[in-house]
């Protein structure tokens, strides 16, 4: 699976939750939202499939 | 993970409301939270024309979108700051934004008006960005609104935003601006009144509404904010939040019940407003607490004094 994520990408090899991608990646759910290859957003217990490509975004800002 | 009023599949988690959504139930609650506050804090009312700060961001755009979709009749004000790429990049999603909803949306360049960008006023005015981008936005806003018959300006702070400040303010015993922090500001004598909608949703929230509408926002941060004390603020709350779902609503909901306890506490020690009374600007007319507004001492340092207070209202545009 391939994670963008503030410019960068991310694989991993394996079907995972988002829950689990957050948690490798060490982000708090509160500060991020995942959103899948068709622009939908996606929950936490959604799982990934090895051949997907997701999109993690920010949405904290400063100021 | 279904959706707690349909059953369909959600598209987002609400671990502060213990609840998830889909896309249409989401968008209900959402517009339904910002009907609620604006009512509950008696922020607009049906007959007054609003004018939305937008930036190009997510808050902004949603806020003013958000606004004309519940009936309140409302227009947009851009200020271009002048900081290379960053500018060009949010006025152009104001325009395209505009375009695409059919919503008015006037703009300021501060390049156009004091012939430089905001990184070199800071230097000439030797303090930093953030504080002349401040003065430099509210004084605009303000005397916009005033004069073109606006009656409410708004803003899209978000709880983020406002629960930051607070714990912020709370963290430095800073009993001034705990007081001074409202989700309403009175209107007074050449002094627009200032509302806060959002207040009561997070960046989150309002993130997701903003991308499911299909509303393209500039992601990107303003150059100057990096390493603000705000996100220093914004990250502590967000650890707790993870933890314990709902502690940012909780805190700023108690913070404005209970915000009259900071008055008192500075009523006995001095009383700050003793030595501040507000007067008028000798140039501009509009208010201050010296004998010049802060922005009519960075227009006098860049020759522009005199187009501050006779021909400003032709430094706006249609976007």
């Amino acid at each position: 699976m391939q994670v963008e994520i503030d410019g960068r990408i991310e694989y991993f090899d394996k079907a995972m939750t988002v829950k689990e991608i957050f948690k490798i990646l060490n982000l708090n759910p509160e500060v991020y939202l995942a959103i899948s290859e068709n622009g939908e957003l996606i929950t936490s217990d959604r799982i990934v499939k090895a051949d997907e490509k997701i999109k993690i975004i920010r949405v904290v800002s400063g100021g | 993970m279904k959706c707690k009023i349909c059953g369909s599949n959600a598209q987002i988690e609400l671990r502060n409301h213990n609840i998830a959504l889909c896309r249409d139930d989401f968008f209900v609650f959402f517009e339904k939270r910002v009907k609620k506050t604006i009512e509950k804090y008696k922020l607009i009312n049906s007959s007054d024309k609003v004018l939305v700060a937008i930036s190009g961001g997510k808050d902004s755009l949603a806020l003013i979108y958000v606004l004309n979709k519940l009936g309140y009749i409302c227009e947009g004000l851009y200020i271009n700051l002048g900081i290379s790429g960053y500018s060009e990049r949010s006025e152009e999603k104001c325009k395209k934004f505009s375009e695409i909803f059919g919503l008015n949306v006037y703009t300021f360049s501060v390049t156009n008006f004091f012939g430089t960008g905001i990184f070199e006023i800071s230097r000439k005015m030797k303090r930093n960005s953030c504080s002349v981008c401040g003065i430099i936005k509210r004084y605009v806003m303000n005397r916009f609104g005033v004069e073109w018959n606006f009656s409410v300006l708004a803003t899209g702070h978000n709880l983020d935003d406002e629960s930051a400040q607070a714990f912020g303010s709370i963290l430095n015993f800073d009993f001034t601006r705990l007081q001074k922090e409202k989700i309403l500001l009175p209107s007074k004598d050449k002094v627009l009144k200032k509302v806060k909608p959002f207040s009561l949703l997070t960046e989150r929230e309002i993130a997701g509404y903003t991308i499911m509408k299909g509303i393209d926002y500039i992601y990107e941060e303003c150059p100057y904010s990096k390493g603000a004390t705000s996100l220093t603020y914004k990250s502590a709350l967000n650890l707790v939040e993870e933890k314990s779902p709902g502690t940012k609503l909780r805190f700023f909901k108690g913070f404005i019940e209970n915000q009259g306890i900071f008055k008192n506490l500075i009523d006995e020690n001095k009383n700050i407003d003793k030595d501040n009374e507000s007067k008028y600007c000798v140039n501009c007319g509009y208010l201050t607490y010296r004998e010049n507004c802060n922005f009519c001492l960075i227009a006098e340092r860049f020759s522009r004094k005199d187009e501050v207070r006779l021909d400003f209202s032709n430094y706006f545009y249609k976007l």
